[in-house]
C-alpha cells in the first residue's frame, strides 16, 4: 500500500508547488505537536506521579497543559508566516 | 436554585437577545440564494471567520461544562481544555486548505469530490446530521442551565426558549446571520472571560473556618417528585431552604515570615496557581441512594490538598488513571485521542472553510481561531478555579459555576456572562442546524434521493429542516438535564471522529481509496462508536436509569468512550474496502 506524501491535489496546476510546500510542512508540525500531545496522554495514564512534579511552582500537569496549549498558538503563527500563498 | 432572580439581569439579558436577533434580521434581507444560506456566499473576511470559528467552536460545553467541572473537582475539566485546542492543530496543518479546495457547501461535497457516489453522498450526509444532533444536546442542557439562575424558571423552559430564539436565526438567514452572531459571541466571550478572571486576581484567595462550611447537605428527590434539603421543601419563600453555595479554601499557606494568612491579596495569573498549589481546598463528595423516600443524594465535604485539586484523576470520569486497571486508562486514552481527532470532524466546524474566498483565507482564519480559542481554554482554568475557590457553587448543577461565579463580583457580572453565554448558545447552535441542515437538502435530498430542487426551494427546505431539528434538540435538551456538558461533547467528538476523520484523511492522502471504502468507513465508524456509547455504563446508569452498581454490571463494553477502538476501525474499513473494489473514473455513479 502506498501512502502519498501530499494531499490529493485538485486544484489548478500553477499553485502545485505552493500547495505542496504548504502540505509537507503542515505535516511536519503536525507530526511534532502530536508527538507531544501523545506523550502528555501516555504520561497521565501510565506515570501519573510524574505530574506532581513541581515545574515553576505547580505540579507538572498544569505547566505542561499551558506549554501544549500556548505551542498550539506558536506553531499555528508560524505555519501560518512560513506558508507561501497561493 | 441559590438566588432570586435579578430584574437588571432580566434587562440586559433580554437586550442581549433582542440585539442578536436584530443582527439575525439585518442580514436575512442580504441573503436570498442558496449559496448564501449555507455557505455564505464564500465572502466571509478571514478574521471574521476566525473570530466566529472560536464563537462556533467555544460552545456551552466548552463555557459551562469545563468551567464547572474544574469548579467540582479541579485539572480534570482542563484536560478537555487541552484536548479541544490541541485538536485544532489537525485542521489547520491537515485538513484546512485542502478541504477548501475540495468542496462547496457541505463535508459530504469535499468527501464526494473525487467520486461522484451516491453512497458516500447519502454515508456522509447522514453522519453530519448525527453528529450535529449529538453536538445539539449539550448546548440545549447549558441553555436550560443557564436560565434556571437568571429567570428562576425550570430547566426545560430554558431549553424550550433557546430553541425558539435559535429557530428564528437559523430560519431568518442561515449561515451569513450565523457568523456574525458567532463572531460578536465568540469576541465577547474571550473578553469577558479576561475581565472575570482580573477580577479573580484581584480578589485573591481567601481561607474559611466558618463550621458551615464543612455541614454536609442531602437532597432529597421524593417518589411524589418534591425536592427537599436537610428534609425542608426546596425554594426560597418561608419554611423552604436553598442548596447552600459551596466553594471554599480550608486554609492557606503561611505568609513569608511564617504567619497565619486568610487571605493573600491580589494574585498574579501564575501567583494564583502557586497560592492554590499550597492551600487546602474543600471539595464535595456525592453519593446518591434509592430509599423508601425517594432518592437520597449526601454531598459531603473532604479537604483536599491544593496540588492534588491541581492535577487529573479527582472526577468520577478520570479516578482510574490513578488505578492499575487498564480500563480506565484506555477510556482515558480513548477521551483524548476523540478530542484529538474530533474537531476536525465536526460537520459545523468544517463547513465554516466554505464561507471564505480560498484556501488561504481559509489557513488565515483557523490561525486566529486557534489563537482566540487558545486564549481561551487558558482563562477556562481561572474560571474554574475562581468558582471553586468563590463560595458560589450549586452543588446539583456543575454547569451553572460560571454564572454564579460572576453573580459573587455582583448582578452586572452575572447578568452580562449569562447574555454572553445565552448567546454562545445560540451561535453554536445555530451553525449546527445550518450544518444539519444543508446535510439533509444538498446531501441527502439532491444528492442521495437525486430530487430536483431550484435554488429557491433549497433554501425553503433548509429552514423546514432547521425548524425540525430545533424541535428535535429541544427535546434532546430536556431529555438529558443531568448530564455535564463537556462530558456529553466527548461523546458526540468520539461519533464525529470514528465517522469522519477516516474516510476523510483516506481521501486527502491515498490515491488507492475508492467511494465504496469511503461509504463503508463513515457508516461503520458512526454505527459502531453510536452502538459502543449506548452499551456502556454511563449509558446504563445516566440515560437507562439504573444504579451505579447495576449498570456497571449491565455494560457490555468495558469503557464508555469508543474512539480508541472505532477510529483505527475505520481506518481499517476504508483501507480494506478499498482495496477490495475497483478505483472509480471520476464520472462513476454507484
Amino acid at each position: 500500500m502506498h501512502f502519498d506524501h501530499q494531499p490529493v491535489n485538485e486544484s489548478a496546476p500553477q499553485s502545485l508547488a505552493s500547495q505542496q510546500g504548504n502540505a509537507r510542512l503542515g505535516m511536519r508540525l503536525f507530526i511534532f505537536y502530536t508527538s507531544l500531545y501523545s506523550l502528555f496522554v501516555a504520561i497521565s495514564a501510565f506515570s501519573f506521579s510524574s505530574l506532581a512534579i513541581p515545574l515553576f511552582g505547580v505540579p507538572a500537569a498544569v505547566t505542561a497543559g499551558f506549554g501544549l496549549i500556548l505551542g498550539a498558538i506558536v506553531l499555528a503563527v508560524l505555519y501560518a508566516r512560513a506558508c507561501t500563498s497561493e | 436554585m441559590l438566588t432570586d432572580p435579578s430584574p437588571l439581569a432580566m434587562l440586559i439579558f433580554l437586550i442581549f437577545v433582542g440585539f442578536t436577533l436584530g443582527i439575525s434580521f439585518w442580514f436575512a434581507s442580504k441573503s436570498k440564494s442558496s449559496a448564501s444560506y449555507f455557505a455564505a456566499g464564500g465572502q466571509i473576511p478571514w478574521f471574521v471567520n476566525g473570530v466566529a470559528f472560536a464563537g462556533d467552536y467555544l460552545s456551552a460545553a466548552s463555557f459551562l461544562g469545563i468551567c464547572g467541572m474544574i469548579a467540582r473537582y479541579g485539572y480534570d475539566g482542563f484536560l478537555y481544555s487541552i484536548g479541544f485546542l490541541a485538536g485544532w492543530v489537525v485542521a489547520l496543518f491537515v485538513i484546512a486548505e485542502p478541504l477548501k479546495r475540495m468542496g462547496r457547501y457541505t463535508f459530504a461535497d469535499a468527501l464526494n469530490s473525487r467520486f461522484q457516489s451516491r453512497a458516500v453522498t447519502f454515508a456522509a450526509g447522514l453522519s453530519a446530521l448525527v453528529v450535529s444532533a449529538f453536538y445539539l444536546i449539550p448546548q440545549m442542557v447549558g441553555a436550560g442551565a443557564l436560565i434556571m439562575p437568571l429567570f428562576g424558571l425550570p430547566h426545560w423552559m430554558g431549553v424550550i426558549a433557546v430553541g425558539l430564539v435559535v429557530t428564528v436565526i437559523v430560519v431568518s438567514a442561515g449561515m451569513v446571520s450565523t457568523t456574525y452572531v458567532q463572531f460578536i459571541k465568540g469576541a465577547l466571550l474571550v473578553l469577558f472571560s479576561g475581565l472575570i478572571t482580573i477580577l479573580i486576581l484581584n480578589r485573591g484567595l481567601t481561607s474559611t473556618d466558618d463550621p458551615v462550611a464543612m455541614q454536609p447537605q442531602v437532597l432529597t428527590v421524593t417518589t411524589s417528585g418534591e425536592k427537599l434539603i436537610d428534609g425542608t421543601p426546596l425554594g426560597s419563600g418561608a419554611g423552604q431552604a436553598r442548596i447552600r453555595g459551596v466553594g471554599q479554601l480550608a486554609s492557606l499557606a503561611k505568609g513569608p515570615n511564617g504567619e497565619d494568612r486568610t487571605s493573600t491579596g491580589p494574585l498574579s495569573p501564575w501567583g494564583f496557581l502557586q497560592e492554590l498549589n499550597q492551600s487546602q481546598v474543600i471539595l464535595w463528595n456525592e453519593n446518591t441512594q434509592s430509599t423508601e423516600k425517594g432518592k437520597v443524594t449526601t454531598y459531603s465535604p473532604i479537604v483536599v490538598s491544593g496540588q492534588e485539586v491541581l492535577m487529573p484523576g479527582r472526577s468520577p470520569l478520570f479516578q482510574g488513571i490513578k488505578s492499575d486497571s487498564i480500563w480506565p486508562k484506555l477510556n482515558f486514552i480513548s477521551l483524548m485521542l476523540a478530542l484529538f481527532a474530533g474537531t476536525a470532524s465536526l460537520p459545523h466546524v468544517l463547513i465554516r472553510y466554505y464561507t471564505v474566498k480560498d484556501g488561504r483565507a481559509a489557513r488565515q482564519s483557523t490561525v486566529v481561531g486557534i489563537a482566540t480559542i487558545g486564549v481561551f481554554y487558558i482563562l477556562t482554568l481561572f474560571l474554574g478555579l475562581g468558582a471553586m475557590t468563590g463560595g458560589n457553587i450549586d452543588l446539583t448543577d456543575s454547569n451553572m459555576a460560571a454564572p454564579l461565579l460572576a453573580r459573587t463580583f455582583g448582578e452586572l457580572p452575572f447578568a452580562l456572562v449569562s447574555a454572553i453565554a445565552f448567546t454562545t448558545v445560540l451561535g453554536t447552535v445555530s451553525g449546527l442546524i445550518v450544518a444539519a441542515s444543508g446535510a439533509v437538502v444538498h446531501d441527502l435530498l439532491v444528492g442521495w434521493l437525486q430530487i430536483p430542487l431550484s435554488d429557491h426551494q433549497k433554501v425553503r427546505f433548509g429552514k423546514l429542516v432547521a425548524l425540525l431539528v430545533s424541535v428535535m434538540a429541544i427535546g434532546l435538551g430536556i431529555w438529558f438535564q443531568k448530564f455535564n456538558a463537556s462530558f456529553l461533547v466527548g461523546w458526540a467528538f468520539s461519533v464525529a471522529a470514528s465517522a469522519n476523520l477516516p474516510a476523510l484523511v483516506m481521501v486527502l492522502f491515498w490515491r488507492r481509496t475508492t467511494g465504496a471504502g469511503v461509504a463503508a468507513s463513515v457508516l461503520v465508524g458512526m454505527l459502531s462508536s453510536l452502538t459502543w456509547i449506548l452499551l456502556s455504563q454511563e449509558t446504563f446508569q445516566n440515560v437507562y436509569g439504573y444504579a451505579k452498581n447495576d449498570a456497571a454490571q449491565m455494560a457490555l463494553v468495558p469503557f464508555s468512550q469508543p474512539g480508541i477502538v472505532t477510529i483505527p476501525l475505520g481506518f481499517l474499513v476504508v483501507i480494506v474496502v478499498s482495496l477490495l473494489t475497483r478505483p472509480q473514473p471520476a464520472t462513476e455513479n454507484e
